[in-house]
């Protein structure tokens, strides 16, 4: 963002509207002091996006993060997620995988509970994105030389989450009141 | 009709209109001029604009000048009738130059002024004197507007391009974005939405 200088006059996005960036992304919803602030969406990409509350031009309050297939909704503190959330991706077949978590630093930590279409699989401790238990798919109807790989998968998808969006360029046109 | 000589600023009435406020003067002053730069932005972008009869009873009314308004030091070469500027005519003053109507010795209803303090050119409507209406103006440092004008202020619906590729399209109120519109960014982002006045 371009430095402010006192006295100098900006014209100011305010209440609703559509920034459209010239990389692509492409933010709908409030302003207040040509900021993010308030509900609205921001679509980083072909397929991320980032839905809910922002403050003052960061993430802030409920929010759902959607990056591919895979989406978080949760609480989110200065840009980054933290709290409670959920996380729905798919496996395989398996459309609904849904975990239930808390997020430090973007990453899920502590008791989380893990659904595949409404069976659970996991519930327990995971730190930083590594689950400390076993993965107990066996009721779904995996075959057998799969079990290992969709362990593997389900693993690396936790600790690959990354629940924030690139930083954003504030365009602005700043002009001396004498000016124009 | 009395023809006014071009070549000089000779006066073509041996006195000012009987019982008005306007007074002879010898020449306007070269200050009351607008400066060359000014003067090539008007004929660039408003090269094509005279002005026209008020109404045709107005046609035949002399141009008489230069007549120095008293009360303001403005000085006019138009034409009158009954002791005011009223029809085509010019108007000198210290701060601003301007041609086109008259109506009753005001600036009305339309006419090219130029602001040699902030270096703007306007064409467009006026009103009781003031820019009033649909106008375009274009400043020294090329920042080009167009669209409505309150009492010479940028009010309603207008575009403002700037001398980059960064415009703006919507509404105005006291000269600034306010309301609804649409901006395109120097960098080439766009925004469609809301603006407010702001200060940094």
């Amino acid at each position: 963002m371009v430095a402010l200088t006192q006295g100098v006059s900006v014209w100011e996005r305010h209440d609703f509207g559509e920034l459209v960036y010239a990389n692509g992304y492409v933010y709908q919803g409030n302003w207040e002091k040509g900021q993010f602030h308030g509900q609205g969406k921001l679509i980083v990409g072909s397929g991320a996006a980032y839905q809910g509350n922002w403050v003052n031009g960061s993430k802030h309050g409920d929010g759902v993060l959607t990056a591919g297939d895979t989406t978080f909704r949760g609480t989110w503190k200065s840009n980054v997620a933290e709290g409670k959330g959920w996380l729905l991706f798919k496996i395989g077949n398996f459309d609904e995988v849904r975990v239930e978590c808390t997020i430090s630093n973007g990453l899920v930590s502590g008791n989380i509970t893990m659904l595949i279409a409404g069976t659970r699989v996991y519930e327990g401790k995971c730190s930083a994105g590594r689950l400390e238990g076993n993965l107990s798919l066996e009721k779904l109807n995996f075959k057998n030389s799969e079990l290992n790989q969709k362990r593997h998968e389900l693993r690396e998808k936790l600790s690959k989450m990354v629940y924030s969006v690139p930083y954003l360029p504030n365009p602005d046109i700043i002009l001396d009141p004498e000016q124009y | 009709m009395v023809q006014r000589k071009k070549s000089s600023n000779k006066k073509v009435y041996a006195e000012a209109p009987p019982g008005t406020d306007y007074k002879f003067v010898d020449e306007i002053p070269a200050h009351y001029y607008p400066s060359e730069e000014l003067k090539s932005i008007m004929q660039m972008y408003f090269a094509t604009f005279r002005p026209t009869d008020l109404d045709l009873t107005t046609k035949d009314y002399p141009i008489l000048g230069p007549l120095e308004l008293k009360s303001d030091g403005a000085i006019y070469l138009a034409q009158f009738y009954q002791g005011k500027p009223h029809g085509r005519g010019e108007r000198f003053a210290s701060d601003s130059y301007f041609v086109g109507n008259f109506n009753s010795g005001k600036m009305e209803p339309k006419g090219v002024y130029i602001n040699y303090a902030e270096k703007k050119v306007y064409s467009g409507q006026f009103l009781d004197g003031k820019l009033f209406g649909i106008g375009e103006m274009v400043s020294a440092n090329g920042i080009y507007y167009k669209g409505d004008f309150t009492s010479n202020k940028r009010v309603g619906q207008g575009f403002l391009k700037f001398s980059d590729i960064s415009s703006y399209n919507g509404e105005f109120f006291n000269d600034k974005f306010h309301g609804k519109g649409e901006i395109i960014y120097r960098d080439g982002s766009s925004y469609t939405g809301s603006f407010r006045v702001g200060k940094a």
